[in-house]
């Protein structure tokens, strides 16, 4: 095989957000309006939803929300969603209906709803982004291969569509629904989300006081400075709240960075307005 | 720009656990042969109906002592899902001359995985429920299958499962050939699995995207007739190992293609109906051409994602007059899922896969069951019975419940 080729992927972080609900809100939170500026999502949009996909679409409205852009065109833009073990609830009560009434009460709405492509499908309908729209990972490792997929396609999207922004929405939960054999929770998880909205570039090397994301090769990606890739999403959130640098790994020789993304952060914006709007 | 070096990318590995065989050549056959992998399934105590058309694996590939990757006895104790991506990807890595466990781990480091699974854990947390366990109610944070695959087979590269649907398989040979083309990895095992289950075949069928018919399971899927009503499930996998055309000719191994284009659009209408405006559909496929630096005319071939739904034939095949123009009423188009039924998450590396055998064999498989074409789906159908025609170019389309567009072109390797 041949040797190592130096990887050029890189992106600009044009806006970044947050955003958290107790499992008891979710519905809530569903029913409310989704809008920012000329952006918003259809009435009723969000009534068959899984909570991933209710919490990443409020990550976009508050990513919109301290966006540089007033008025940014979505339509070309391509989404990527890194979900962790979503539907879990839905997936309980499907399956106890199917054990006690049959097929018949197996709802069609899993399918689209549940299943990992759903938080990309629902980002790219909602918000009418006509890019590529695809869900990755599933699993524990879902937010580091979120990036890692976000930054190869960089690449592509650059020479073919300048235009268009990569919107990477990852979803999570703190700690895992717990339900009862009823398929009632038991517990009352925090569901988080957080959305990067990406610019690719094409030429190296760029500004580096600009919000970045790169990948890097490394000789020894076990330092303990270097999150792993199958950490929380909390943990993610609270490394970037810092505003320091980071660094998760993909493989043992091979890194996201991520840089600081103090730049912005709601509070340092001048549409702090809307963000504490948002908030309340 | 990216180098003409790295930008060519191609086919080395194809491993195959699917209703219409396990192997290149078996699965050729059958697609020539116009034979149906489709028949009465059994989904078990949840049946939804007496009887369910479905094309189901009958003998999951195992990994055989040349494979030499995954002991037989941890294949056995695997799920079938699990089944069907660790025979097909240690197989392929068999075929392309590639075998990690013999390689320097800063080799095996260089080798990439990327899974098409829709909706994995639905499906471990479904099998597990059946079997009275109670995964689904306290679930734990356990690598995902392509994680766990990739230790099994000592892959140490970056590993990751992507999903579109019925479009998963063909986003993860699309995002292999970036990670190619940006050198992440200098080789990269790409594909897709799916499983018939009990769940998925009662929501598809309350979605009422199954076919109903009820008289004879190998008439059940009817891509583009006009009596078509739903498409048939499947299951299966289907991996690919993908590497930079100089690097394979430098090894020296057999090359089965070139992945030549690929092209990625959502129509951004609905999560589950595919939108009736074939512009995005469309703008999938012309960008696949322009990224293979073909014209449409030079496209042999296109092997139709036409599941056999009333709306989405209609749709694609609006899209492919409309993407290849004038074209379009000379190249022969057909839907092999006729004949696979819908292998859901693996289809479109299985038609990646039917679209090599065509180029290899210059045949065009038929479009079965295609007894009277829906005027709404004008096109150069091949019904029944596979034709002799040279294939240099294929194209393939495959479209997901939320609006997921993609083509993959496929040429041959000369």
């Amino acid at each position: 095989m041949s040797s190592s080729a130096d990887l050029s992927a890189l992106c600009l972080v044009e806006s970044y957000a947050t955003a958290s609900v107790h499992s008891s809100e979710v519905n809530a939170l569903a029913r409310k309006k989704h809008s920012h500026g000329c952006h918003s999502l259809p009435p009723r949009f969000l009534r068959h939803a899984d909570e991933q996909t209710i919490i990443g679409m409020h990550s976009i409205i508050r990513a919109l929300a301290v966006d540089t852009q007033d008025s940014r065109d979505m339509s070309n833009d391509a989404v990527i969603a890194a979900t962790c073990l979503a539907g879990q609830p839905s997936a309980a009560r499907t399956m106890i209906g199917l054990r006690d009434k049959g097929p018949v009460a197996v709802t069609p709405h899993i399918v689209p709803q549940c299943s990992l492509h759903s938080v990309a499908s629902a980002a790219s309908v909602g918000f009418g982004m006509h890019g590529p729209n695809f869900g990755v990972g599933g699993g524990p490792h879902a937010p580091a291969e979120g990036f890692l997929l976000a930054l190869t396609l960089a690449p592509m999207l650059a020479r073919t569509s300048p235009s268009t922004r990569i919107w990477l929405v990852c979803t999570g939960w703190d700690q895992q629904p717990s339900l009862d054999t009823n398929g009632s929770l038991t517990n009352d998880p925090v569901c988080r989300g957080m959305t990067f909205v990406l610019k690719p570039e094409v030429a190296l090397p760029i500004d580096n006081t600009l919000p970045h994301i790169q990948i890097s090769s490394l000789k020894n990606a076990s330092s303990p400075d270097i999150l792993p890739a199958h950490g929380r999403l909390k943990e993610l959130c609270e490394q970037f709240e810092t505003g320091i640098h980071t660094t998760v790994a993909i493989t043992d020789t091979c890194t996201i960075e991520i840089s600081s993304l103090s730049s912005i952060r709601p509070s340092s914006r001048s549409n702090k307005a809307v963000c504490q709007k948002e908030a309340a | 720009m990216v180098s003409e070096q790295l930008s060519r990318v191609v086919i080395t590995g194809i491993g195959a656990s699917t209703p219409l065989g396990n192997s290149f050549d078996e699965i050729g056959d059958a697609l020539q042969a116009g034979r149906s992998g489709i028949d009465w399934y059994d989904a078990g105590t949840f049946n939804r109906l007496q009887k369910h058309a479905a094309a189901n694996v009958k003998e999951a590939l195992i990994p055989t002592e040349k494979d030499s990757l995954v002991p037989t006895e941890q294949f056995e104790k695997s799920s079938r899902i699990e089944q069907f991506m660790i025979g097909p990807a240690a197989h392929a890595l068999t075929d392309a001359g590639i075998n990690p466990k013999a390689n320097s781990l800063e080799q095996r480091k260089r080798i990439g995985i990327i899974a098409g699974i829709g909706a994995e854990q639905l499906k471990d947390w479904e099998r597990d429920f059946l079997d009275s366990g109670h995964d689904v109610f306290e679930a734990s944070r356990q690598p995902s299958l392509v994680h766990r695959v990739a230790q099994m087979l000592g892959v140490n590269g970056p590993a990751t499962t992507v999903a579109a649907a019925c479009a998963s398989s063909g986003y993860a040979l699309a995002l292999g050939k970036t990670w190619l083309t940006t050198g992440l990895v200098d080789a990269c095992v790409v594909g897709g699995c799916d499983v018939l289950s009990p769940t998925a075949l009662a929501a598809f069928h309350n979605l009422r995207a199954l076919s109903r018919r009820d008289d004879d399971p190998k008439k059940a899927s009817r891509p583009f007739d006009q009596n078509r009503d739903g498409f048939v499930m499947g299951e299966g996998g289907v991996f690919f190992v993908l590497e930079r055309q100089h690097a394979a000719k430098a090894r020296q191994c057999k090359i089965y293609g070139e992945l030549a284009g690929i092209g990625m659009s959502s129509d951004a209408s609905h999560m589950v109906t595919p939108c009736s405006d074939p512009v995005q559909a469309s703008r999938a496929i012309t960008e696949a051409l322009a990224d293979a630096n073909l014209p449409p005319a030079q496209v042999d071939y296109i092997n139709a994602h036409a599941a056999g739904t009333p709306v989405g034939d209609a749709a694609e095949a609006g899209a492919i007059r409309d993407a290849f123009g004038a074209a379009a009423s000379e190249i022969p188009v057909s839907s092999t899922k006729s004949m696979s039924g819908h292998l859901i998450s693996a289809a479109a590396v299985f038609e990646a896969l039917a679209c090599l055998v065509a180029i290899k064999r210059n045949m065009i498989p038929p479009t079965i069951n295609l007894d009277n074409p829906d005027k709404e789906c004008c096109l150069r159908h091949v019904p029944h019975q596979a034709i002799s025609s040279p294939v240099h170019v294929a194209a393939s389309n495959s479209f997901g419940f939320g609006g997921s567009n993609l083509c993959l072109i496929l040429k041959s390797a000369a």
